[in-house]
């Protein structure tokens, strides 16, 4: 069973002779309760795929091709119905949880304004809603964390909030543009951790966007790997680490620390 | 805070490899997009800062700005040529609208307006421009000692500098003006001390930040002297922000002096000048000339300033841009 | 930063709430600006003109060296320039800021009686430029690149390079002179009562006194000259309130802001606008000292009876004290907003309010 399936997604920057190609025919599904990376070095079109799921490409870029969730065709729909989608159906956390939070705003704020959006209920009900989801991904004292500010926290914990903030409507899709690569290195392998545990509870697709190959040979369930903007090779992490068919994946199972001890 | 981006890929001296050529947005300024391009104009003996300066112009609102300039410019230049009548003689009949005897019609006193407009291009141009300069030299100079020295004598000079940020500007001009006594030469000083501290605010942060880089502590290192570090090493990195934030301000010294001399503390009347006389137009209100055709000739050349120094600073590197737009609108 | 519990135990251990230290801070920064204020405006006054015994005589009686000189000793320019000072800050704290060369008025009084005018000016034309300059810039943020942002930019430009009293005399002979669309100068039509003083803001005093007609009298003679006194703040506050959100609209946050499904216009006031507004705050206190400025130069025109045209009068008549008087007010006043601007800025700022 699939749960987002994108088919021949391709993406234009400009127009006429001027116009690049970002994404060329590209195509994976995602199934629920599974962990699919995605893995290509900057500029491989990897982030731009995870952008165009949650239909947030940049202005002047032109998309063609399919992206199916859920039985809907993402690609064309109108913005108010993909405001119904996003936060709420797909939900998407970013590298740098600093950058990602507003300043000015209360963790509470920021964790409640979309779920009320959605939801419509109450604000109490949606404090107590975004405290269980900050338990959940073991923030320390959630209800207090809901009254402070992101300067008040580690960047670690932020992207614990993040995550929380991203779950807390309960979405079907977790997009997971390099969630660790802003992050020290001691606290990295918790938020890997953190969102394979909510992936297999929750029954979440989630897509983990990053340039660590090593991350996704420890926690994908499937690889694929991107290289300008074209998809070189997917399918299981068993079968591509060991067996991998393009010269581009072998080049980035070599280049992990103790590949020779793979062999 | 980075130094400007134009000057990163070469450094003025032979240490500069070390730094990191990241500069990649230099390829629109450099020909030819190779690290060599930026040493081919330090062979052929061109400040590099300069390479980018007809680039960054060569917008819409550069175009118009400079074209209005020359013209302005060709204007004082010739005025004597181009005035149909003497700025000074009483020669006509007072307060004539505008018509074919004298095109923009005549002041209170029987002169020609278009004449005295002409020529008041004479001194506001090269005053404005040499006021912009000195202020940019002793600003700079102040704010790099201050920058580069650090303590004691960084904290005398960025007081001095709060100080006069503690007053409207030409609050404190006019205040300075009145003390020191109507005229030009005392309104260039009173700007003079009021518009120091802006370069000095952008040339401390940007030398601090440039003191520390790896090229300047190589050659201090090698023993090279503060004033020649200063001078050597650093000058040429932080000359561009300055000069584009000096074009940014040659409006606003316009404006300035206008006011100051609205005020009757600038140049001393019978001097043609467009703020006195747009003081002038407001004595006879329905002589509505007297005061439209200066007050038109200000707009126009501190808009160009404006446009030219608009086209500039978006050439800049962001960073940069933003201190230099702090000290401005 | 670290975990949250060090941060409560920095916090209770703290002898200050950081929002306290920081007023404290701020406000430690105004009276040393005040204190700088005053020497500027005294060195200015007793040292800079060529005798000041005769600067303050005028030229009638500067002839007579007698005169010059018992002047000389009333002032007390023959004492320490140290006493001298102290001599001028006493004065200074008492409300004496000299009498005025012209009309022998004590200018602190003088400036008592003209100063709500000018208050009222500026209050009127600082909400005309704050809500104009955040929306201009706000909209041509967000249609970067279209005509419509070329135009607002455009025009913003004007807006910053036009003489404020030269606008104010084309607008006068237009709108006055010409149409006769708005009542003529002054602050009142002259058969009308000024309503009875209170804060001596016209508009406010009358609707106050309950005094409809007289309210609106004063609001439209109030309209034209606020207009005119804001076209160089609205300018001002638009490009830099267009670039500062510029700079918020391409960050993480909104992108986020975006993902989670949120309404473009919460996204534009709830996260753009909120993160924008900082800086934007701090200009408005630049803003604030362009209006006073502009006062100065604009009053005149329409004679409205406020410190520029009191300042206008000092400056054409070379009257030391007045001008003086007037730089020092508005040097405090404009102290005074920008530790307002900080105060603003340390409430809506949590970096600031908690640590």
């Amino acid at each position: 069973m699939t749960l987002l399936e994108i088919e021949g997604l391709s993406m234009t920057a400009g127009t006429g002779s001027a116009a690049r190609r970002l994404l060329d025919e590209v195509s994976f599904a995602i199934s629920p309760g599974t962990i699919t990376g995605v893995a290509g070095a900057s500029g491989s079109g990897k982030t731009m795929t995870g952008l165009s799921v949650m239909g947030l490409v940049p202005d002047g870029t032109h998309i063609t091709g399919s992206i199916r969730f859920d039985d809907r065709e993402l690609v064309g729909l109108g913005n108010r119905e993909y405001n119904g989608l996003r936060g709420a159906k797909l939900a998407m956390i970013f590298q740098d949880p600093a950058a990602s939070l507003h300043p000015m705003l209360s963790i509470g704020r920021q964790m409640t304004d979309h779920l009320r959006f959605h939801t419509g209920i109450s604000r109490s009900q949606a404090r107590s809603r975004a405290a269980e989801a900050l338990e959940r991904t073991r923030v320390p004292d959630p209800v207090g964390a809901l009254k402070k500010y992101p300067h008040q926290f580690s960047g670690g914990q932020l992207q614990r909030i993040a995550v929380a903030s991203a779950i807390v409507c309960e979405p079907r899709i977790l997009i997971a543009d390099e969630p660790t690569t802003a992050l020290d290195v001691t606290v990295q392998a918790g938020v890997l951790r953190l969102l394979r545990e909510l992936c297999d509870d929750l029954d979440l697709g989630v897509l983990l966007v990053t340039h660590d190959f090593g991350v996704l040979s420890s926690i994908a369930d499937d690889i694929v790997v991107m290289q300008n903007g074209v998809v070189v090779e997917r399918g299981p992490r068993e079968a591509t680490i060991t067996a991998p068919q393009h010269a581009y994946t072998r080049s980035l199972i070599e280049s992990l620390p103790g590949s020779e001890v793979l062999r | 805070m980075s130094a400007p981006r134009e000057t990163r890929t070469t450094g003025p001296n032979p240490l500069h490899g070390s730094q990191p050529a990241d500069g990649t947005a230099d390829g629109a300024a450099l020909p030819g997009n190779a690290p060599g391009a930026g040493a081919d104009a330090v062979a052929r003996g061109i400040p590099r800062w300069r390479l980018r300066v007809p680039t960054a112009l060569r917008t819409p609102l550069g175009i118009v700005g400079g074209a209005i300039i020359a013209v302005w410019v060709l204007i004082a230049l010739f005025a004597p040529i181009l005035c149909p009548a003497d700025p000074l003689a009483q020669a006509f009949p007072r307060l004539q609208p505008p018509g074919p005897g004298n095109l923009l019609g005549t002041d209170e006193l029987g002169r020609d307006v278009l004449s005295r407009v002409l020529s008041a291009a004479r001194t506001t141009l090269p005053v404005a421009v040499l006021v912009v300069l000195a202020s940019m030299l002793a600003g700079s100079i102040l704010g790099a000692v201050a920058g580069y020295f650090g303590k004691f004598v960084d904290e005398v000079i960025m007081r001095l500098a709060d100080l006069v940020f503690a007053f409207p500007t030409i609050i404190l001009a006019m205040v300075i003006a009145a003390a020191l006594g109507p005229g030009l030469k005392n309104a260039v000083v009173a700007i003079l001390l009021v518009s120091w501290p802006s370069y000095a605010r952008v040339a401390r942060s940007l030398v601090m930040s440039a003191r520390s880089s790896e090229y300047v502590v190589a050659g201090r290192l090698l023993g090279f002297s503060a004033p020649r570090s200063l001078a050597v090493d650093i000058a040429p990195n932080v000359a561009s922000p300055l000069l584009v934030l000096g074009t940014l301000s040659v409006g606003e010294a316009i404006l300035t002096m206008a006011g100051l001399s609205f005020l009757s503390l600038g140049a001393v009347p019978p001097t043609p000048d467009w703020g006195a006389m747009v003081s002038e137009g407001v004595a006879n209100f329905s002589a509505w000339w007297i005061a439209l055709f200066p007050g038109l000739a200000i707009l126009t050349v501190v808009m160009a300033f404006n446009f030219i120094g608009d086209s500039l600073r978006d050439a800049l590197d962001p960073r940069t841009a933003r201190t230099v737009g702090e000290q401005t609108s | 930063m670290s975990a949250q519990a060090p941060a409560g135990q920095r916090l209770r251990r703290a002898p200050l709430p950081p929002l306290a230290r920081y007023i404290l801070i701020r406000l430690g920064i105004s009276a040393l600006l005040i204190f700088g204020v005053t020497v500027v405006t005294f060195l200015l006054t007793n040292l800079v003109p060529a005798d000041p015994a005769q600067a303050i005589l005028g030229d009638r009686a500067a002839g007579n060296p007698e005169i010059v000189e018992r002047t000389r000793q009333e002032l007390g320019l023959d004492k320490p320039l140290i006493v001298q000072y102290f001599t001028y800050l006493g004065n200074l704290l008492q409300g004496d800021l000299g009498v005025s060369n012209q009309t022998r008025q004590p200018v602190a009084q003088s400036i008592a009686n003209v100063f709500p005018a000018s208050i009222e000016l500026g209050l009127g034309a600082i909400l005309i430029s704050v809500v104009l300059g955040l929306i201009l810039g706000l909209v041509s943020a967000l249609k970067r690149n279209t005509a419509v942002d070329h135009a607002i930019r455009a025009i913003s430009l004007i807006g910053i390079s036009a003489p404020t009293f030269w606008i104010a005399t084309v607008a006068y002979f237009v709108f006055f002179f010409k149409l006769r669309a708005v009542p003529g100068a002054g602050r009142l039509d002259p058969w009308l009562q000024p309503p009875p003083k209170v804060t001596g803001l016209y508009t406010v005093d009358a609707l106050a006194a309950g005094q409809w007609p007289v309210f609106v009298n004063a609001l439209s003679h109030l309209v034209l000259p606020s207009i005119v006194l804001s076209l160089f703040t609205i300018g001002l506050l638009t490009r830099f309130s267009r670039s500062s959100v510029l700079d918020v609209v391409g960050l993480d946050y909104v992108t986020a802001a975006r993902a989670k499904g949120l309404p473009p216009r919460t996204v534009i006031f709830g996260y753009i606008f909120r993160g924008a507004l900082v800086p934007i705050i701090t200009v408005v206190g630049l803003a604030f000292g362009s209006l006073l400025s502009g006062a100065v130069l604009t009053e005149t025109v329409f004679a409205w009876n406020g410190l520029g045209q009191y300042a206008y009068r000092g400056a054409t008549k070379l009257d030391l004290p007045v001008i003086m008087g007037v730089g020092l007010v508005i040097g405090i006043v404009y102290i005074g907003i920008n530790f307002l601007v900080d105060l603003i800025y340390g409430f809506i700022d949590p970096r600031v309010r908690v640590r």
